[in-house]
């Protein structure tokens, strides 16, 4: 699910990333709704709220939702930063390092909600901005290692790409593709795993409220050992050999950017 | 050369926005400690009139109920005294408490929820916030400002 990279990806290596993702994605997003009357998974109300503030000239308004969108942005900055550096020496870990940071991020904000939080609004403002780089962290994630092909923390993108589609099958001649069917195919399970994450954790958060990222944490670190499992120790029993995983340059992922599928 | 002024400059916004958001002092919590006097109340979504004294009207408040499918808890000639300790205490226009509740301002600063016994009770869109004037706004969607709306000016 995570080792595997741009073109050697298959249909069901973006899918099971793709609703994995978006799962949490949609679980991040709803929690902090609930809890901090804000949206974290993406930010593109943020920036209307940003123009809007600019032009009430309320410059500390303005410096919040900068710094909000700057966090999402930089969350993709170190995700593809890691990526690309350290490829050749460990493409799992490459890999893998970007969720694990998601994982810290989102426990710190479990573990200091839970004990710590008076509501003060400087509280609220950092953790949203946690959640925010989080997103950013787990969206340059799975775009840079799908080619652009799976992001999950956001629907516009999704809606998009799904309309467009659904109105290409009304012709037979693109019906046929197979790869077309397998696009509209991951999209909507990335919809509804994004719906599905999102209801989850309206359930959840009536009972456990910051609890619910200890939840969401948890389903990451099964994405992780799961890759894990599947690369090494699937390997091991089948092969006797422990896997190795297949090694990408920095030129694998420039060469996804330079064939324009982003 | 161009590039690195490029980096330079996106992450020295990027971070002075965090710096700012961190340590800057234009807070609205400091802002709207103090106590407010209501003077109006405003009905933008429905279609009828704007009036203050339609919210004396039963039939009128049981309209809104239904039409926002819930409890609308209705504030008239009040004055709002915002504690710094986080304690929100409703008077009367002749100075008789009505109630005491606990005030959270969440998102940026721009939701303020009335909290009693750790539920959220009501929750308004603060769309406006000064030294003399703060305008609130029901709170019926995250992205959508509700109905009514509530002007408050400050006495002291």
């Amino acid at each position: 699910m995570l080792s595997k990279f741009s073109n050697s990806r298959s249909l069901s290596d973006n899918i099971k990333l793709g609703t994995m993702t978006a799962f949490i994605a949609g679980m991040v997003n709803v929690s902090s709704l609930i809890i901090f009357f804000s949206f974290t998974s993406n930010i593109t109300g943020h920036y209307a709220i940003l123009a809007e503030e600019i032009t009430r000239g309320d410059w500390h308004q303005v410096a919040v939702v900068l710094a909000w969108i700057f966090l999402f942005f930089f969350g993709n900055f170190v995700s593809n930063f890691i990526i690309i550096n350290f490829n050749q020496k460990n493409p799992y870990l490459a890999h893998a390092a970007p969720l694990a940071l998601e994982i810290i991020c989102l426990l710190t904000v479990g573990i200091y909600g839970t004990n710590y939080y008076t509501e003060r609004l400087v509280e609220t403002e950092l953790l949203i901005s946690l959640l925010l780089f989080a997103m950013g962290l787990q969206n340059g994630l799975t775009a840079s290692i799908s080619n652009f092909a799976v992001k999950t923390t956001h629907m516009t993108g999704t809606m998009t790409d799904l309309g467009v589609l659904l109105s290409m099958f009304t012709k037979a001649e693109y019906r046929k593709k197979k790869e077309l069917r397998g696009r509209a195919k991951l999209l909507s399970l990335i919809a509804i795993s994004y719906l599905f994450g999102g209801v989850v954790a309206g359930f959840l958060n009536l009972y456990y409220q910051f609890g619910v990222f200890f939840y969401i944490a948890g389903v990451l670190v099964i994405v992780i050992v799961y890759d894990w499992y599947n690369l090494k120790v699937h390997r091991y029993f089948k092969t006797g050999k422990v896997g190795n995983f297949k090694k990408y340059s920095e030129m694998d992922v420039l060469a996804s950017f330079d064939r324009g599928e982003a | 050369m161009r590039l690195i002024f490029t980096y330079i400059l996106v992450f020295s916004i990027g971070f002075t926005a965090l710096f700012v958001m961190m340590f800057g002092d234009s807070k609205p919590e400091l802002m709207i400690v103090g106590t407010w006097k209501e003077v109006s109340w405003e009905y933008e979504s429905l279609n009828r009139n704007s009036d203050h004294n339609d919210i004396h009207d039963q039939s009128y408040a049981e309209e809104l109920s239904a039409y926002f499918g819930q409890n609308l808890l209705l504030h008239e000639d009040e004055r709002w005294l915002f504690m710094p300790n986080g304690k929100l205490i409703v008077q009367t226009s002749d100075g008789q408490i009505k109630s005491e509740v606990i005030w959270k301002l969440k998102s940026r600063g721009n939701v303020l929820v009335f909290k009693e016994n750790g539920e959220i009770k009501e929750s308004y869109q603060l769309t406006k916030l000064n030294k003399t004037q703060m305008v609130l706004n029901y709170n019926l969607d995250i992205q959508a400002r509700g109905a009514a709306k509530l002007t408050f000016e400050k006495v002291y």
